[in-house]
């Protein structure tokens, strides 16, 4: 379980995070999203007492992070993807963690296996792609069998299989009843990964909720295909919905689906196809943050 | 514990302290070569002790380097955050690195000795001296190994004041090579002029650790044991300071 209550941060004259609250639930996959500079890394860093908040609290497992008794075995986390030392290997760079933690070597080389690391674990970090340098951090964070995971862009620098390795890896770990708080400013990678969501923008919490209900919500339009499409938009268009047509023939309204089969069935307009649009979460993020951010 | 353990394996999975050891004694194995050398050494047996304890000396820039490094190393890296993410409480992860700065500067002074006498005593032998083996021959050994210790400690608390590696590194040679000379010779001229013993630069952090190897009757550093004690003065004061930047500056 991770709190964040009434988190404000201020550098200056500029408020990185302004009096942000949301909560992340065990068992569950808490996907953190908002556009780069939105405030995500700096809240998470505060949530590990990496940043001292200008105001407000952030707790895990109901206590500060600085009064955890085992903060190794308790939070894993990722806060920076490249955070090596050039010259030391990979799994010296493990060893110094494990050594903090009192964790034996032999977990060390387990959470090399765990993350595809073990042909290169005694070669230096320098020479790491940067999706190999993801794994290790990665592995890092699983060293201690923590609770709690806080990732910040922990997909970034993987390739397609990875980010799927990824997503199945944080999935098991949140279905075991561990809390999985995972950023990211790539909207797609969440939509199968997790379960709520919790949107940011400049600093502020826009959007708090289930990412089904996120979907769910964002899901108005209806694609509809009949062999009298001119008649059925000229139907639609009288009741005052507007109407698309598509490329492959069909039409693109802006309505729910049941509006638009009461309105076709009322004129005895035969029908074909009748669906039902989910707005793909792109779509949804643009809407709810629209206004809050500035394109980059 | 397990603090000083993790920062001794970071210590020793990096080549850096093992070419600044090697550096350092090689440094120091010059620096005896010449004392023997110059033939400044065909005194009594005593100042034979002392010089090689100051050539060993000549080792102990390249611990300063090695505290600093200590601390500024992974703050350059972006690995503080790991191992604050590991130990919360800041001040914890200060002490394990002053504690590992020390065993390291314990170490550092070892071999420098060691060098210096193994270049030294063929040598010393073959012009018929030898090196005394009693108890003031053991005390300059104790001051060498002290000096390394408090500088490396002092350095790696310097570090977490500083946080910057470059700018920590140049900040100490420029105050130890420039600045402290400079304040030697103005004090110096000022307090001939006088007609007085000069009352400041003894006091001198860089002199405070330079008269803890050998400085009886100097007019520019301390006596030995008194130049131990400023020195675990100026460690005491640089450690305070460096806990209370480490806790307030957010990496």
């Amino acid at each position: 379980m991770i709190e964040v209550l009434h988190l404000t941060k201020r550098y200056g004259p500029v408020l990185a995070v302004d009096d942000l609250s949301f909560r992340a639930e065990p068992g569950r996959v808490t996907g953190f999203l908002g556009p780069n500079g939105a405030g995500k890394s700096t809240t998470l860093r505060a949530l590990v007492a990496l940043l001292h908040p200008t105001s407000g609290d952030a707790r895990i497992l109901g206590r500060h992070y600085g009064e955890l008794e085992e903060p190794v075995h308790t939070v894993g986390a990722i806060l920076e993807a490249n955070a090596f030392h050039p010259g030391r290997t990979g799994r010296n760079h493990l060893r110094t963690i494990a050594a903090a933690g009192g964790i034996d070597d032999a977990r060390v080389d387990q959470v090399l296996e765990l993350v595809d690391l073990t042909a290169a674990a005694n070669r230096r970090a320098k020479g790491y792609s940067l999706g190999m340098k993801q794994r290790l951090s990665l592995a890092g964070a699983l060293l201690g069998d923590p609770h709690v995971l806080v990732l910040d862009e922990p997909a970034n620098g993987l390739d397609p299989q990875g980010i799927r390795w990824l997503r199945d890896l944080l999935r098991s770990l949140a279905a075991d009843g561990r809390t999985v708080l995972v950023s990211s400013h790539v909207l797609t990678e969440m939509a199968q990964l997790a379960d709520d969501v919790v949107i940011i923008a400049k600093g502020r919490l826009i959007s708090e909720a289930r990412m089904a209900d996120v979907l769910a919500g964002g899901g108005r339009g209806t694609r509809v295909r009949s062999p009298e499409a001119d008649r059925l938009a000229a139907a639609l268009g009288r009741a005052g919905i507007d109407v698309t047509a598509t490329t492959d023939g069909a039409l693109a309204v802006d309505a729910e689906a049941a509006r638009v089969g009461e309105v076709a069935a009322a004129d005895g307009i035969v029908l074909h196809e009748l669906v039902a649009q989910a707005g793909s979460l792109e779509d949804v993020f643009l809407e709810l943050t629209e206004g809050a951010s500035t394109p980059s | 514990m397990s603090l000083l353990a993790s920062e001794l394996v970071k210590l020793r999975t990096v080549r850096t302290p093992y070419v600044l050891l090697i550096v350092s004694s090689a440094l120091a194995a010059i620096a005896a070569a010449g004392f023997v050398g110059s033939g400044s050494v065909d005194t009594g047996e005593l100042d034979r002790a002392l010089s090689l304890g100051q050539a060993a000396s000549f080792g102990n820039t390249f611990t300063a380097v090695l505290g600093i490094l200590i601390v500024t190393n992974e703050y350059r890296h972006g690995t503080i955050m790991t191992t604050f993410l590991a130990a919360p409480r800041r001040v914890r992860v200060l002490a394990a690195k002053l504690g590992t700065a020390a065993i390291a500067g314990l170490v550092f002074g070892a071999v420098a000795l060691l060098a210096t006498t193994l270049v030294a005593l063929p040598w010393l032998s073959a012009r018929g001296h030898s090196l005394p083996l009693d108890g003031q021959a053991l005390e300059a050994v104790g001051r060498v190994v002290i000096s390394f210790v408090l500088t490396a400690v002092i350095a790696a608390a310097v570090g977490a004041i500083v946080q910057s590696q470059v700018g920590a590194l140049v900040g100490w040679f420029v105050w130890i090579l420039v600045v402290e000379s400079l304040i030697t010779v103005l004090s110096g001229l000022l307090f001939t002029e006088v007609g007085e013993p000069d009352p400041i630069s003894k006091f001198l952090p860089g002199s405070s650790l330079g008269g803890i190897v050998g400085g009886e009757g100097s007019d520019f550093v301390l006596d030995g044991g008194w130049a131990i004690l400023l020195a675990l003065g100026y460690a005491a004061a640089f450690t305070a300071v460096g806990a209370l930047v480490i806790t307030r500056r957010d990496p």
